[in-house]
Order: C-alpha cells, then sequence, then structure tokens
C-alpha cells in the first residue's frame, strides 16, 4: 500500500510538472546586470566594415513601410561612411503577446538591437537594465533639440532623468464622432464643455436610437488598452494625480479616481456604453470596427453602433481610412462625415486632448553596435522616412519640421492633429503600470457587468492595484 | 541490465521534470522578475511569495474556483458520461457502435485551439452564434454564453473534450471484466443496478483510481481552452489557478512569485493523488 501511494504521488508530482512547468522554467539569468550601460560611444567602424543590425518589428502596416524605408536609410547611412545592414524580422502579434515576446528575447543573448513598443513599457524595461541608455547621443543630436516636441521628450525621460528611447511618431487621442449620425438625429455636434453636458447628449442620441452611443474602452479584455485609449483620458477630467512623483507611489484611493469610476458607472447605468461588446474577446471589432461604422461588409447594420468613440489619430488611416490599409473603410471619411471632439472634463470648460508618442524606439542593452542603432533611429526620425513610417498608421510626426514632406504632407487631418501635440494633456507612465492598467480593467469590467457602482469599482481599483503592486508601492490621498 | 533500460528514461524525468521541480521551488523563494527593478537584482525572500499568495483573495479565488471546475467538470462531467458512454458501448445490442464510438472520440483528436475557435463560435453571444440559433428557434433571446454563464461554459467544453479519454479508458477496463462472473450474477438473481454497483465498479476500480488521478493532474492545468474563450473573464469568473499562474509569471513577469502558485498547485495535485489512492485502497 506504501509502496502505491509513493508511486502515486511521484506520478502525479511529474505530470503537473510537465502541465505547469513551462511556468517556472525559465532560466534564472540575473536579467539585466550583465549588460553595461552604453552612454559611451563605441568606435566606429571603418567604411568598409559591414555592420548587421537587427530590427524587429510587429505591427503589418509599419513593417510593409519598414521594407521601403530601411533601403533608404541604408544607402543613407553609406553616405555618411557607415555600411550598415538591417535585417527586419516581423513577429506579427497582438500587443501583449509582442510584450511577452520581446522580455523574452531582452533576456537571451541575442535580443534585437532596434526595436519599438508603446512608451508604458519603456520604464520596466530601463529599470531591469534591457535598454541602452542613449542619453549622450540623445541630447547631442541638434534635432532632437531643436524640433522635437517637448512633451515627447518629457515623456521619454525616465525616473532617473536618463533617457532610454526615443519616440518614434506622435499621437493625439481624442473623442472622434459620426458627424453625419449624430446630425440625422438632431443632435448638436458643437464640443461638449463638460461632463455634464457630453451625458446629456449622449443620453439624447440614446433616447432617439435604444443603441449605446458612445465607446471608451473598459474592462479586461481589451488589455492595456482600458487605460490607454480610456480611462486615463477621464482620469484626466478629473483635476486627479495618479502617481506621486516626491514619494514615487502609485495613488491608488482619490476623489479623482473615484469621479472616474463614476463617470463609466454613470455611463453603464443608463446604457450609454456598448457594455455587451466591451466584454467580448476582441471587444475593437464590435466597437470601433463594425459599431463606428455601423454596417459590414455586405452591408447589414450592426445593432451596437456608437456613432461616439474614443480615438487616436491612426483611426484616420488605419482603422477607417481607405482599403487597403484601413481595417474597416468609412466612405467619405475625409469628408467632413467623421469629426473630433475634446474631452471635456468633470468641471466645466476644461477641454483638452490627450499628447503623446504613439510607440518608442529603443536600442537593446546587448546591441554590440549601439552607435550605427543610435545612426540608423536617427534615419528613421528624419525626413522622407519618417513622413512615410508616420503616414503608413496614421500617426504624427514627433518633430515639428516634416508638415511639408511627402506622403505626410498630404493628410492635413493628421498635420491638424499634430499642431495639438503642443497642447495636449498627458501621464507620464512609471514602473508598475501595467498593474494599474490591470487594476483599472478589473474594475471598469465590474461595473460593466453591473456588479458594482462607481464607489465600489474604486474601492475595488485600490484593493486590486495594491494586491498587485504591494502596500510600498502605493498611497492614498 | 535493468538499470541500462531505464537510465534513458531517469535521465530524461531528471533533467526536464525533476530539475526544473526543483529549480520551480527554489525560485518560488526569491522575489525574481524579468521587467522592473526586481529583474537586476534578485534576491532570496525566504516564504514571502507564499505569505503574499495566503493574503491575496484573487488567488483564493482563483484556487475555489479550480476546485469547482475540477469538480464538476473532470470527476463528475467526464467521469459519469465517459463511464455512461464505455457501459452502453459495451452493450451488445448497441448498434451504429463504431459511429457513436467515433462520434465520441472526436474531442480528442481536435487540437485545443481548434476546439476553443470552435466552441467560441457555438457560444458567440450575437444571435449568429451557433447555440443562440438554436435557443432562438423557442424564441429565447440571444444569450451571451461566456459573459452570462463564464464557468458554465467551461465546465462543459471542458467535459466535451474529456468524455472521449473517460470511455477509452472504461472500455478498455470493461474488456477485462470476465463474462462469467456478470453471467453468474444474473443467474443469482442480481439486478442491472446490482450488476453495476457490486460486480462491474468494483472490477474497475483500478481504472477509475487511474483515471480519476489523470484527469484532476489534467483539469487542474488546463489553460488553453480557458484562455481562449474567456481569458479567465468576465470579472475574473474563470481565472483558475493555471490563469492565475500565467498572469503573474508571463503578464507581470513576477517569476518568483508564479513559481510559488505553481508549487501550490503542484501540492493541490499531489493531494488529490494522495486521496484517491488512500480512500479507495486501490493498487496502481
Amino acid at each position: 500500500m506504501r509502496r502505491s501511494t509513493a508511486l502515486g504521488a511521484m506520478f502525479s508530482f511529474a505530470l503537473v510538472i510537465q502541465a505547469c512547468g513551462s511556468s517556472s522554467s525559465p532560466a534564472p539569468t540575473t536579467g539585466g546586470s550583465s549588460p553595461a550601460p552604453t552612454t559611451a560611444p563605441s568606435a566606429a567602424p571603418s567604411a568598409a566594415e559591414a555592420v548587421t543590425l537587427t530590427l524587429l518589428e510587429h505591427q503589418k502596416p509599419r513593417l510593409d513601410a519598414l521594407a521601403k524605408i530601411i533601403p533608404m536609410c541604408e544607402t543613407s547611412l553609406a553616405a555618411e561612411g557607415l555600411n550598415v545592414k538591417v535585417n527586419i524580422t516581423g513577429d506579427v502579434v497582438e500587443d501583449e503577446q509582442f510584450r511577452s515576446n520581446v522580455t523574452i528575447l531582452y533576456q537571451g543573448d541575442n535580443p534585437p538591437d532596434v526595436t519599438s513598443y508603446g512608451g508604458a513599457w519603456v520604464p520596466d524595461f530601463a529599470t531591469a537594465g534591457y535598454l541602452a541608455d542613449i542619453s549622450d547621443r540623445l541630447t547631442g543630436w541638434a534635432d532632437w533639440n531643436d524640433h522635437f516636441y517637448p512633451v515627447l521628450k518629457d515623456r521619454a525621460k525616465q525616473a532617473d532623468g536618463k533617457y532610454y528611447s526615443m519616440p518614434r511618431h506622435g499621437t493625439v487621442i481624442e473623442l472622434f464622432i459620426r458627424k453625419d449620425i449624430l446630425d440625422q438625429n438632431g443632435i448638436s455636434t458643437a464640443q461638449p464643455n463638460s461632463w455634464a453636458e457630453l451625458v446629456d447628449r449622449l443620453t439624447q442620441l440614446h433616447a432617439k436610437t435604444k443603441l449605446p452611443a458612445i465607446t471608451i474602452p473598459a474592462g479586461k479584455t481589451w488589455g492595456g488598452g482600458t487605460f490607454d485609449e480610456g480611462f486615463i483620458h477621464i482620469f484626466n477630467g478629473t483635476g486627479g494625480k495618479l502617481y506621486n512623483d516626491a514619494t514615487s507611489k502609485w495613488i491608488v484611493k482619490s476623489q479623482g479616481l473615484t469621479d472616474a469610476f463614476n463617470f463609466y458607472a454613470t455611463l453603464q447605468k443608463a446604457k450609454l456604453l456598448p457594455s455587451k461588446a466591451l466584454l467580448d474577446p476582441q471587444p475593437w471589432q464590435p466597437t470601433k470596427y463594425d459599431g463606428f461604422t455601423g454596417t459590414t461588409a455586405d452591408g447589414k447594420t450592426i445593432p451596437v453602433a456608437p456613432p461616439i468613440t474614443t480615438q487616436g489619430s491612426w483611426g484616420w488611416v488605419y482603422d477607417w481610412g481607405p482599403a487597403p490599409t484601413g481595417a474597416r473603410p468609412i466612405p467619405g471619411i475625409y469628408d467632413g462625415k467623421v469629426d473630433t471632439w475634446a474631452f471635456p472634463s468633470k468641471a466645466p470648460n476644461d477641454n483638452f486632448v490627450w499628447a503623446a508618442e504613439d510607440w518608442m524606439w529603443t536600442i537593446s542593452a546587448k546591441s554590440k553596435h549601439p552607435d550605427e542603432a543610435f545612426a540608423l533611429l536617427k534615419c528613421l526620425n528624419t525626413g522622407e522616412p519618417l513622413a512615410m513610417d508616420v503616414a503608413s498608421v496614421g500617426n504624427l510626426a514627433p518633430r515639428d519640421d516634416i508638415r511639408e514632406i511627402a506622403p505626410y504632407k498630404d493628410m492635413p487631418y493628421l498635420i491638424k492633429m499634430e499642431e495639438l501635440l503642443t497642447s495636449g494633456r498627458t501621464f507620464k507612465a512609471q514602473v508598475g503600470i501595467d498593474k494599474i492598467q490591470q487594476a483599472v480593467g478589473d474594475a471598469t469590467e465590474q461595473i460593466l457587468l453591473d456588479k458594482m457602482d462607481g464607489n465600489q469599482a474604486a474601492d475595488y481599483f485600490a484593493t486590486q492595484a495594491t494586491e498587485l503592486l504591494g502596500p510600498d508601492a502605493v498611497e492614498s490621498q | 541490465m535493468v538499470a541500462g533500460f531505464l537510465a534513458p528514461s531517469l535521465a530524461l524525468i531528471l533533467v526536464f521534470v525533476v530539475a526544473p521541480v526543483v529549480w520551480a521551488v527554489v525560485l518560488s523563494f526569491t522575489n525574481w522578475k524579468l521587467t522592473g527593478p526586481g529583474a537586476q537584482h534578485p534576491e532570496l525572500v525566504g516564504f514571502a511569495n507564499y505569505g503574499r499568495l495566503a493574503g491575496s483573495q484573487a488567488f483564493r479565488d482563483a484556487f475555489a474556483r479550480t476546485v469547482v471546475f475540477v469538480i464538476f467538470s473532470a470527476m463528475v462531467g467526464q467521469f459519469l458520461l465517459g463511464l455512461g458512454s464505455a457501459l452502453v458501448l459495451h452493450r451488445r445490442d448497441v448498434r451504429l457502435k463504431s459511429l457513436w464510438s467515433a462520434a465520441i472520440l472526436l474531442p480528442l483528436v481536435v487540437p485545443e485551439t481548434v476546439a476553443a475557435f470552435a466552441w467560441a463560435s457555438m457560444l458567440e453571444s450575437s444571435g449568429e452564434g451557433t447555440l443562440n440559433r438554436i435557443v432562438g428557434l423557442a424564441g429565447v433571446e440571444p444569450i451571451a454564453w461566456l459573459q452570462q454563464h463564464a464557468i458554465l461554459a467551461i465546465i462543459v467544453v471542458n467535459t466535451w473534450r474529456g468524455i472521449a479519454f473517460a470511455m477509452i479508458l472504461f472500455a478498455a477496463a470493461l474488456e477485462g471484466v470476465p463474462q462469467e462472473v456478470n453471467e453468474a450474477a444474473v443467474v443469482d438473481g442480481a439486478s442491472p443496478r446490482q450488476l453495476l454497483t457490486r460486480i462491474t465498479l468494483p472490477l474497475i476500480k483500478h481504472a477509475i483510481v487511474l483515471y480519476m488521478l489523470l484527469t484532476t493532474i489534467g483539469t487542474v492545468t488546463v489553460f488553453g481552452l480557458i484562455y481562449f474563450l474567456t481569458r479567465g473573464g468576465p470579472g475574473g469568473e474563470t481565472t483558475t489557478l493555471s490563469i492565475f499562474v500565467y498572469e503573474r509569471a508571463f503578464r507581470f513577469f513576477e517569476i518568483g512569485l508564479g513559481s510559488a502558485a505553481s508549487v501550490i498547485m503542484l501540492g493541490v495535485v499531489l493531494g488529490f493523488g494522495l486521496i484517491y489512492v488512500r480512500l479507495l485502497r486501490a493498487q496502481i
């Protein structure tokens, strides 16, 4: 009996470890302890000495654009005496998956020399020692000092005062509206000047259509987008603070947070949010593509059609622009059918737009050729290569001297938004932002499920954030 | 000679099972992370990760949910339906036996991701979903199955997927029950129910224990089906231990904490295994 018990135990022990071992078996290297900062420029190779750089990209339109841009940069670098060959690697996956993939690559010995991703990831990667410190190179570049937008430069600077990334594109996020649908329903398309005015407008629309009136990302399935494209724009309208720079702690309980969750709860209670669609595994499909256009490809009307949504500048091209780039084209999008509103605040007449980078370029701390990698980034962020890159996905130039360069110059709707980069409101990501994003997703999901009101969701957020970040990393106000 | 034959297997088990287990236990006592400041200088933190898990409502909820998931999808659903299928197909008077067997075996040969996508389509919340089309025939409005009945949905899907394995195991065991024993019992006046409870089940006890052990292990560690269907939502309703471990280890890259949760998972399965063996007093 004893022997059989022991055998059974060993058998189950072995099987469960086989099943879940993948979560516990990564090699225990000490992460970023080995790579040294690369602030000091390395010796430049001679003109004849070829250097091969690897560039990792995870979004198809950007990959296609880079295939055209990189040869231009190779030629440009050759003219400067740098014999650089760039190997582009495509890893076309969703952002969350890419984050896992790139983290594992950084742990290995040969991470890509250059890659780009959301600026919110940079603090965690930089403090882990994965990214090269490019402070000296960046501040020594005249274009950086003279032409890049201050808001983007500030967002690139990390808590230690150094730079580990360079903004790839700029973006402005606003409320996009289907002007034609609002007009049809007799709803004013003038800028709403407070939350109350916006809710009133949405309520009128709902009374006429019986449909959800606005998409504000919420819940867990939208991932980081719930925070980046939804919650932060509500929270920024409260006047509250989410991070205390003085104590380096996240603020998880405050009047501003309670107000923000109550705003979500107000929308949910009045049936103004497409809550069922927001809980979908891919919520952007029914809410931004099928929903915002109101029809499917075969002309059927979709029952969830919020004609107002939070959206970044890329909506003009990547989401609703003409095919083949646009995921779900809106015919006549540039002819006045679609317009934008700034985000209103809780207090009257305090409207604002979100201004930030859309992805940061980074150089791996393990790169053997940081000088060449930086030279490549300078090329990618200059002139025609940059104009082509931003136009490929409908983003904004991160600097002020690209407006006259094709193909970007032919996109006046983007240039109009670029002008807002100087006055937009923002929130700078800090270490632990991924956990705050998760807690926001958890709390807003409880509202969508009608399980909590705004106050309860605010308490739930505080609990979740404290649990994920640890009590030492949070505080109340 | 015997040792020579065993050596390759033992070497593989040592390298790919025992060593990772030991390493997982070691990691569970560290604060090692893959991102953030914790990635550069991991330190031993004793039982801090275990303490953090003990105080975590999310972990306790995931633990309880896993127990419910195992009981209803594996111990009840798969076991009863698998045994029932095996008993029915064991009868000589069943027609189209091979067709029924093939239908039941089908879920086992479908890759997990394909099965998940097929069920996602079946349970689609709009009126286009297969299940909603069916209930729509009775005038029922479309139901968001994966949102309103998430835990029930994943229990049903996992039951569906596991019936075949149970059936194969029990069918093989039933083949081993001597026919003359059943015939003698019938001659002695045993009812069909008595035949089942007094003759058949005791004689396939070993297979039942083995099945329970395997299905418990397999169900505690189910990840793909749940992740593809619900990602642990809505509102964490389907976050089982495996999803919890994944989120901590590969979403937040807290390897130390994720390892501690894995070690606890291991303990849970070991506990289940020991209970089966002791309660049923069976030899494997």
